[in-house]
């Protein structure tokens, strides 16, 4: 009984060892390249995993899906700590500051520039630029998949109830919202409710700040101070729509699911992102309209800013795979991968060449793409690069806490902004503390 | 056991423990060590930092509204799951008690949902629930607006406690009638001749014989409502709306695999830890007394 | 039944019944749900009486790769911890309850503080030591001889990474011990005075004697693994590791991209809960003696 049993824990130890083995025993050229995307995003990826090696004569590059933008960061920071990590991953955007300061960082600029592909930063669209730069404006990760908000409408459901135009301001939002109700539509705008969209997109929009510190882009010292101001009247306007059936959340519909639910036709008005075009197009249900973000009347409005991801390259692979994984970031860099990966997910093209091409191609452009693009051409000010901030996964779900409850009537929108803002400011406390000892990573692999 | 029948040397069970021995100090004593060294830093995810701050992240958790959010809602969840659990496995077990003969059929069919995964079933009571396409979103055609489980914190609630009762019911249910059938019925026949109808006979014979078993299944309920209703949780209601069922369990989960949080989530683990070791040390020393008594 | 009361009688079977209803509803719903197109489900709601589309839409959802895939992977993980369990359980139980040495109480205590402690609350660490199996073993030898090697191992996203922790826990050897206590001690005896060793004693009568306490914790521990949804969703990422009790959840459509078909979403439902409930109508007297025997 016992042999056979300690046999099989041997065995299985050792397949245990053979199934992390490839990545330590192929040819020197190989590495491997976590990412962090299902369905549609995740053929478009693995088909440049593809075409780059059947480009590449001495380079392999091995493409694995590690599941959720969670779960990849997750997989990372274990396979980091048990020195497996792979050569090349794909982070979100909110696991930067985590990834800025963790010491485990090839800064992809310094790798570029002593592999010989030096990529300039001002290539960059100037909303993708300032959202991954440090405060020296060095890109330390290398922009990969990148959406804005814009205004998905359904043009049918609209025209019939006599609204032209697409919503330019939330007052104009808010009368066609109405309007689709008098009519008897069940859902006239529809949203999941999530900070992204409402606390980040609306306040870079206005230009308003999230967090001092120029939204925690200056330093770890940054602490929140969204409750008031422009933030404060959204989400009362919100909580308004939402009581009176005219914001209907995704999780009340049919379809689950605030994407779905727009593009399968239930609902009329949607505030999504330019990625979620590659499903509404293919639904191939509704005749989607695409506008910009709307603002509040007689205010300024600024430019959007970006939700995606980057690509970070880790420190402890042998000297020989770096050639090869800047060969690949380069190849990634290029703008014929920028368009295809962008006309098959919605995801924007990352720089000014890319853009350029898009723009003029003769089969015209998604878009929404095009209304992103726009976007985030327009005027900045300090507020509309994102955040920079500690623990924002965390931060994410106790502002989806404290609006949840205000729209359950357990609390004021007022109190509960307030509330999240105290929440998550003992977050960013303790964050600083976390690594105000943290040692300075060199620059270097 | 008379050490006559015993057998003699260190070697052999030495080498018949040490597979489990290992293994679980591999995955018991190492990750339990490693939580608790956690939960004395500040640790960075990648581990390029440690700073100690002793019992800190006790404090700061035993400081923050969130943490105690969460126990309150363990509690209730644990309270209602547990009592509806006893009491359902309980009232079905003396009716099928009561058909000895015929119950033969309830008593297999009952058990059936013991072989159903929570989240197979949270994935199913998810779909049932909707207020779109579910049969209780009917309720919204007669009060408009009454449905509303994924916004209404007492719904959810109500959701959860509801599917982490049917999961537990058939364990309850099996060792509630083997108890029962084990009272003899003589005990029974008696307390009838004297003229006590099944409720009286319930009361006064068979509930205070099942008392073992009913502290028993308690605990065993208990420890499981503290972890295995993750499952539910997790396919049911993501610890929403707004932290309504937001079990210390989830937020371990969540503050250290979306957080990244391991000092804050481990300093929890610890707690929770020390509260399923409460749990465990009541049954224990219950049973003790129990066989002592017993002789 | 002491007496023939028939208005009692009937009573009593009415709300026995009410009671089967409720244990059976969510499975007859999805039996329902699952045999009707999504067209019915879109438009009125879902259905309560079973359709006639049940075998397409079992055909579709069983063509889909991912289903087999993770059905696989649930059987192969049940079967690598059923057996693994076991053949812990019932050594190691034999060690706590057949020797006179000290040693017996090191496997006893070492293995009966695990109860204390479910895999749940200790998630996060588990989590880490998978990922990092070699790290103890690193630690110790670089505290030692002051060499740091890079031996390490990964288990996620591995069968033994799914299987092996699960198995590190005390019901099994708890469970045995029980059963051992009860055998009688002659046996032992006799055999000790005869000149067989543990080993003969162990092979040649204990192991006969417990076939059933054998079905019956593997009935338990098959169970208990093919329903574990918490540990597969940390230690797998990779799509084609999944077991089905996690795979399920990704049948909701947030995940898919698609617009949701209900039906299929309770077909794969009833997949995931038809080799579970099999297994529990072949083996449920063992698995009810099993837990009359926990309950002791």
């Amino acid at each position: 009984m016992k042999s056979s049993a300690g046999a099989r824990i041997l065995a299985w130890v050792l397949s245990a060892l053979v199934a992390a083995a490839p990545a330590a025993t192929c040819a020197a050229a190989d590495f491997d390249f976590w990412y962090a995307h299902g369905g549609i995003y995740a053929q478009a990826i693995e088909s440049m995993c593809a075409n780059f090696n059947a480009a590449s004569l001495q380079d392999h590059v091995h493409c694995f899906p590690q599941g959720t933008y969670e779960q990849t960061l997750r997989k990372t920071v274990a396979a980091y700590r048990a020195g497996r990590q792979p050569a090349l991953v794909e982070i979100y955007d909110i696991g930067s500051a985590d990834m800025l300061l963790s010491g485990a960082v090839y800064p992809v600029d310094t790798l570029m520039q002593a592999m010989g592909h030096p990529i300039d930063a001002s290539d960059y669209l100037k909303g993708i630029r300032r959202f991954y730069a440090t405060e020296n404006g060095r890109l330390l990760s290398q922009p990969f998949s990148a959406s804005t908000l814009v205004l998905y409408a359904n043009r049918q459901k609209l025209t019939a109830v006599g609204v032209d135009h697409l919503p330019q301001t939330w007052e104009a939002f808010e009368a066609a919202m109405e309007a689709l109700h008098a009519h008897g539509k069940s859902c006239p705008a529809v949203s999941d409710y999530t900070p992204w969209k409402m606390l980040e997109q609306i306040n870079a929009v206005q230009g308003a700040p999230i967090a001092s510190a120029n939204n925690g882009h200056e330093g770890l010292q940054a602490r929140y101070e969204f409750a008031d101001g422009v933030h404060r009247r959204f989400m009362n306007d919100v909580a308004r729509w939402y009581s009176r059936g005219l914001l209907v959340p995704a999780i009340m519909t049919r379809a689950n699911d605030q994407t779905l639910a727009f593009a399968d036709g239930e609902c009329a008005m949607s505030v999504d992102a330019t990625g979620a075009y590659a499903i509404v197009k293919k639904a191939g249900l509704v005749d989607a309209e695409v506008g910009l973000l709307p603002v509040y009347a007689g205010t300024k409005r600024y430019g959007t800013t970006i939700g995606g991801s980057s690509l970070w390259v880790l420190k402890g692979q042998s000297a020989s795979v770096y050639p090869a994984v800047a060969r690949f970031l380069a190849y990634l860099h290029d703008p014929r991968q920028q368009l295809m990966f962008a006309r098959r997910t919605g995801y924007l093209p990352l720089t000014h060449e890319a853009e350029e091409i898009l723009t003029t191609a003769p089969d015209a452009e998604p878009d929404a793409i095009r209304e992103g693009l726009a976007s985030l051409e327009l005027p900045n000010n300090d507020y509309n690069a994102g955040t920079r901030l500690g623990f924002t996964p965390l931060f994410r779900l106790i502002w989806q806490d404290e609006v949840q409850r205000a729209l359950g009537g357990k609390e004021t929108m007022d109190t509960a902004l307030e509330h999240a803002q105290v929440r998550g400011n003992r977050l960013l406390e303790r964050f600083q503390t976390t690594y105000i000892d943290a040692p300075r990573a060199e620059d270097g692999p | 056991m008379k050490s006559s029948a015993r057998f003699h040397g260190h070697w052999i069970p030495l080498a018949l423990g040490l597979p489990q021995l290992v293994l679980i100090a591999l995955f018991f004593y190492w990750p339990t060590l490693k939580a608790f060294w956690w939960s004395l830093h500040l640790v960075c995810p990648f581990g390029n930092c440690s700073t100690f701050v002793g019992l800190g992240n006790y404090t700061r958790e035993l400081t923050d509204s969130s943490f105690y959010a969460a126990l309150r809602t363990t509690a209730l969840f644990a309270a209602f799951g547990v009592s509806l659990s006893i009491a359902v496995a309980l009232f079905l077990a003396a009716m099928v008690e009561l058909h000895r003969r015929t119950g033969g059929l309830f008593r297999y069919l009952l058990i059936w949902p013991y072989a159903v995964a929570g989240s197979v079933l949270g994935v199913i009571l998810k779909v049932a629930a909707s207020p779109s396409i579910g049969p209780l979103g009917y309720l919204n055609t007669l009060w408009p607006g009454f449905w509303q489980p994924y916004l209404n914190g007492t719904q959810s609630m109500l959701m959860v406690v509801f599917a982490f009762a049917w999961t537990q019911i058939p364990f309850n249910f099996i060792v509630f009638v083997a108890a029962l059938r084990a009272i003899p019925a003589e005990y029974l026949a008696a307390a009838a001749i004297d003229g006590a109808d099944p409720v009286r006979r319930f009361i006064d014979i068979q509930l205070p014989m099942l008392k073992p078993q009913l502290f028993f299944v308690a605990t065993i309920n208990l420890i499981e409502s503290f972890t295995n209703s993750f499952a539910i949780v997790d396919t049911m209601t993501q610890g929403g709306p707004g932290r309504a069922t937001n079990i210390l369990a989830y937020k371990i989960y969540t503050d250290g695999f979306i957080g990244l949080d391991l000092s804050g989530s481990s300093a929890l683990s610890m707690m929770l830890m020390l509260l399923v070791f409460a749990a465990c040390f009541v049954q224990f020393f219950v049973f003790e007394r129990r066989a002592r008594q017993e002789g | 039944m002491v007496e023939r009361h028939p208005l009692l009688k009937t009573t009593t079977l009415i709300l026995l019944v009410v009671g089967l209803v409720f244990a059976l509803g969510p499975i007859y719903l999805a039996l329902c749900s699952a045999s009707v197109t999504s067209r019915q489900i879109l438009v009125h709601g879902l259905a309560l009486l079973p359709g006639s589309h049940l075998w397409e839409n079992l055909r579709i959802v069983m063509r889909d790769a991912r289903i087999g895939t993770m059905l696989f992977n649930s059987c192969v993980v049940s079967l690598i911890v059923v057996t693994g369990k076991l053949a812990l359980a019932s050594t190691s139980a034999f060690a706590v309850v057949y020797f006179r040495s000290r040693i017996r109480h090191v496997v006893f205590w070492g293995t009966f503080v695990t109860l204390l402690l479910p895999l749940e609350v200790r998630i996060v660490p588990t989590y880490a030591v998978a990922s990092d199996l070699f790290e103890p073993l690193r630690r110790l030898i670089a505290a030692v001889t002051g060499l740091h090697l890079s031996v390490s191992i990964n288990l996620l996203d591995s069968y033994a990474g799914l299987s092996l922790p699960l198995m590190a826990s005390a019901t099994g050897t708890f469970l045995f011990r029980q059963f051992y206590l009860t055998v009688p001690t002659e046996l032992s005896e006799a055999a000790r005075m005869d000149g067989a060793g543990p080993i003969r004693f162990f092979i040649d009568i204990l192991l006969p004697l417990s076939k059933a306490n054998f079905a019956a914790l593997g009935t338990i521990v098959f169970l208990g693994t093919w329903k574990d949804y918490m540990w597969p969703l940390v230690a797998t990422s990779r799509p084609d590791m999944r077991t089905i009790s996690l795979g399920i959840a990704t049948f909701l459509p947030t995940e898919t991209g698609q617009p949701p078909e209900w039906n299929l979403v309770m077909a794969a439902a009833l997949i995931a809960l038809a080799p579970p409930l099999f297994v529990m109508g072949l083996t449920q007297r063992w698995f009810v003696r099993g837990v009359t025997g926990i309950g002791k």
